[in-house]
């Protein structure tokens, strides 16, 4: 029983495409590249980083949506574990159970041509969780109460309703299943800010009532910040910093964690005032030719060792409790 | 603000699309005054009418969009002399002879866009797109047009210039586009930009730098901003003074500090509220309850009404007036202001 719901060792995921004449060259984008972290129940990991960074597509390898090319994702959800990567037959349906996503973009995860008791109804019917009409209807009509929507809605399509109501559909689809884990990839970065706030909330109570664990993908670090007991880092596929979203947060130690951080505008003048601001030279560079050794080295303000940076990668390591970085300085 | 002149009047200005779905009332009345070599930040979420504003005051609406009241008072007397304006008083812009419109655009106003990709010519080099606001507007030699490039080039840190010069927008990172929309913006040496979501499509590290280069470049032209913007934070960064729009309308203007501190209008406050913040940890967000209204068919009176928890009866009847409380700038318009007021005061001040 004491191993964490979800445990992830050198993840890789690489997508790999041809280019040149007769596509004779064949480049891989490294898009996840030896990622771990574990996640224990009830809690939020917060996956943050810019454009580009592959916090999308952690997700999405996460869920099953992309298989990786090499590392282990173990899933644990009731004393049993399963290999994620290779799952046998059986394992699917409880993986599938287990583990629900919440996509970006509700306009396109939401099938335009069904009304909201098929996309709600279709993971129930798939996992065979009610039987009949009549269960699943009810089912229905109670999931979309628990996340604030009416019953008469059941027979509405997708483009009836507003931004903030369609990310409401997709987390009843979903919460179906009763999952133990749900993969949020920016879940409010298509609504408004007073929406958002509405949407922050129910996650939040719906994580208290159910016991569920989230993963949370955002490059806002303010909604971050609210969410995440950890958080991690991302940097062109890899993670340059985790640990304790607190400890992150006040005492940030990679140096691209600190320039983020010091880039965000807070809505508090006073704070503004007396910001000491971190401006990154250059930008993010390609992920598929990646910097040699530790990929920030072309940006970073404070490289250490010139030629170590440049040719050695960092790894991971415990600088104070629940806290790592992937830094030379701290060596 | 240390000299408070007066550079542009905003009076009630009225803007309406004609869409096939009904009549979007987009803009009902929206009154603001911008003082010389200020940067006011215009925030507001989708739909609210803060890029409308400008597209009315640059009479840049397309088609569809009609501005049918108002005015807007443009006292700037270097582009007086710049346009050969003669008569008294200040530029009407919104009656302006289009010749005249052409050169205000330009010697008076820029407007910087939020999507770099779309309003850059993809088929077009960044020097040729540069060369044609400069031919335009300061009609120098061949030589000279392309020296004056060249520098706006550099302004903008895009460097070698020379480089830059010959290349094509696709060529470009988004961080770098954005920057040519600022250098053509800035190629007349405008009195006032606008710059509607400047950096909405970039990443924040890449944000922060086209933010301080914005408030670099606006010292050294000497020019004032309107700052279009949801993100509040950008807002407590870079702005002077605040205006907060609703559903078309304007409903309160303050300092910056004076808006975060002590926000009166409860829309305001409501928003201020709903932004999680690094700086503190709050265990539940306030938020805003309801939806931001359809302005095909708004509600009537104050159009926050719906959802605010001050409404009473009048507040469904009549739109309130934009009026000073507490300082003589920072103006509000609420029918139960007193009965906010008198709230805050039993919070003990702060919100």
């Amino acid at each position: 029983m004491d191993r964490p719901l979800l445990e992830v060792k050198n993840l890789t995921k690489y997508f790999s495409f041809q280019r040149g004449l007769f596509r004779k060259e064949t480049f891989y984008l490294r898009a996840v590249d030896d990622v771990s972290f574990s996640l224990e129940r009830k809690k939020t990991l917060g996956i943050v980083g810019e454009s580009g960074c592959g916090k999308t597509t952690l997700g999405k390898t996460l869920v099953g949506l992309y298989k990786p090319d090499s590392g282990s994702i173990t899933l644990t959800p009731d004393g049993k574990s399963i290999d994620m990567v290779n799952p046998k037959d059986d394992e699917l349906k409880t993986i599938r159970k287990t583990i629900q996503m919440v996509f970006q973009d509700p306009q396109s995860s939401l099938n335009p041509r069904w009304p909201i008791r098929n996309i709600v109804g279709e993971p129930l019917e798939i996992l065979k969780l009610t039987r009949g009409r009549k269960e699943k209807e009810s089912r229905v009509i109670e999931l979309l109460e628990t996340v604030g929507l009416k019953p008469e809605h059941i027979n509405r399509y997708p483009h009836e309703f507003s931004g903030g109501q369609r990310q409401r559909i997709g987390i009843a689809r979903a919460l179906a299943s009763q999952p133990d884990l749900i993969v949020l990839d920016e879940p409010t970065s298509a609504v408004d800010v007073s929406v958002q706030a509405q949407v922050l909330n129910l996650l939040r109570d719906l994580q208290k009532e159910r016991n569920m664990s989230y993963i949370f993908i955002s490059h806002d670090l303010g909604v971050v910040h609210h969410m995440a007991d950890e958080i991690a880092v991302q940097y062109l596929g890899q993670i340059v910093e985790y640990g304790d979203s607190e400890k992150v947060f006040n005492n940030p130690l990679h140096p691209y964690t600190k320039a983020l951080l010091s880039a965000l505008p807070v809505a508090d003048p006073e704070f503004e005032a007396h910001k000491k601001r971190i401006i990154l030279k250059g930008t993010l560079p390609n992920a598929i030719n990646p910097p040699s050794g530790c990929r920030f080295h072309t940006r970073c303000q404070e490289l250490v060792d010139e030629k170590r940076c440049k040719s050695e990668c960092p790894m991971l390591r415990e600088v104070e409790k629940d806290h790592k970085v992937a830094c030379w300085i701290y060596d | 603000m240390k000299d408070k002149e007066i550079l542009m009047e905003v009076k009630d200005l009225v803007t309406r699309f004609y869409t096939e779905d009904g009549v979007v009332k987009a803009l009902e009345g929206v009154s603001f005054t911008l003082y010389k070599g200020e940067t006011l930040a215009l925030v507001g979420e989708t739909g609210c009418g803060k890029s409308v504003t400008a597209l009315s005051i640059l009479r840049l609406l397309p088609i569809s969009g009609k501005t049918l009241k108002g005015e807007v008072l443009f006292y700037d007397e270097e582009t007086k002399a710049r346009l050969k304006y003669n008569e008294k008083g200040p530029i009407p812009v919104l009656t302006l002879e289009p010749q005249d419109m052409l050169k205000l655009r330009g010697f008076g106003m820029s407007l910087i866009t939020q999507d770099p990709m779309t309003s850059l010519n993809p088929v077009y080099t960044v020097g040729d797109q540069l060369m044609e606001v400069i031919k335009l507007h300061k009609k120098l030699p061949d030589n000279e047009t392309k020296k004056l490039a060249l520098k706006l080039l550099e302004d903008v840190e895009l460097t070698p210039p020379e480089e830059i010069f010959n290349k094509y927008p696709h060529q470009l990172s988004g961080g770098q586009r954005q920057r040519i929309v600022i250098s053509i913006s800035l190629a007349a040496e405008p009195a006032l930009i606008f710059a509607d979501e400047p950096t909405t499509a970039l990443d924040v590290t890449i944000q922060a730098r086209v933010l301080e280069l914005m408030q670099e470049l606006k010292e050294e032209f000497q020019t004032s901003l309107i700052l279009i913007t949801h993100n509040l934070g950008i807002v407590a960064e870079t702005s002077d003074r605040v205006g907060v729009m609703y559903a078309g309308r304007v409903v309160e203007v303050a300092d910056k500090y004076t808006l975060f501190n002590r926000p009166l209008h409860p829309y305001t406050q409501g928003l201020i509220a709903a932004v999680p913040v690094i700086t503190e940890k709050r265990e539940e967000l306030s938020y805003i309850p309801g939806t931001v209204p359809n302005l095909i068919h708004p509600p009537t009176g104050c159009r926050f009404h719906p959802r605010c928890p001050y409404a009473t009866d009048i507040c469904k009847e009549k739109i309130p007036e934009l009026k000073a409380v507490e300082t003589d700038d920072h103006f509000v318009e609420c029918w139960n202001i007193d009965a906010v007021i008198k709230d805050l005061a039993e919070k003990g001040g702060a919100c």
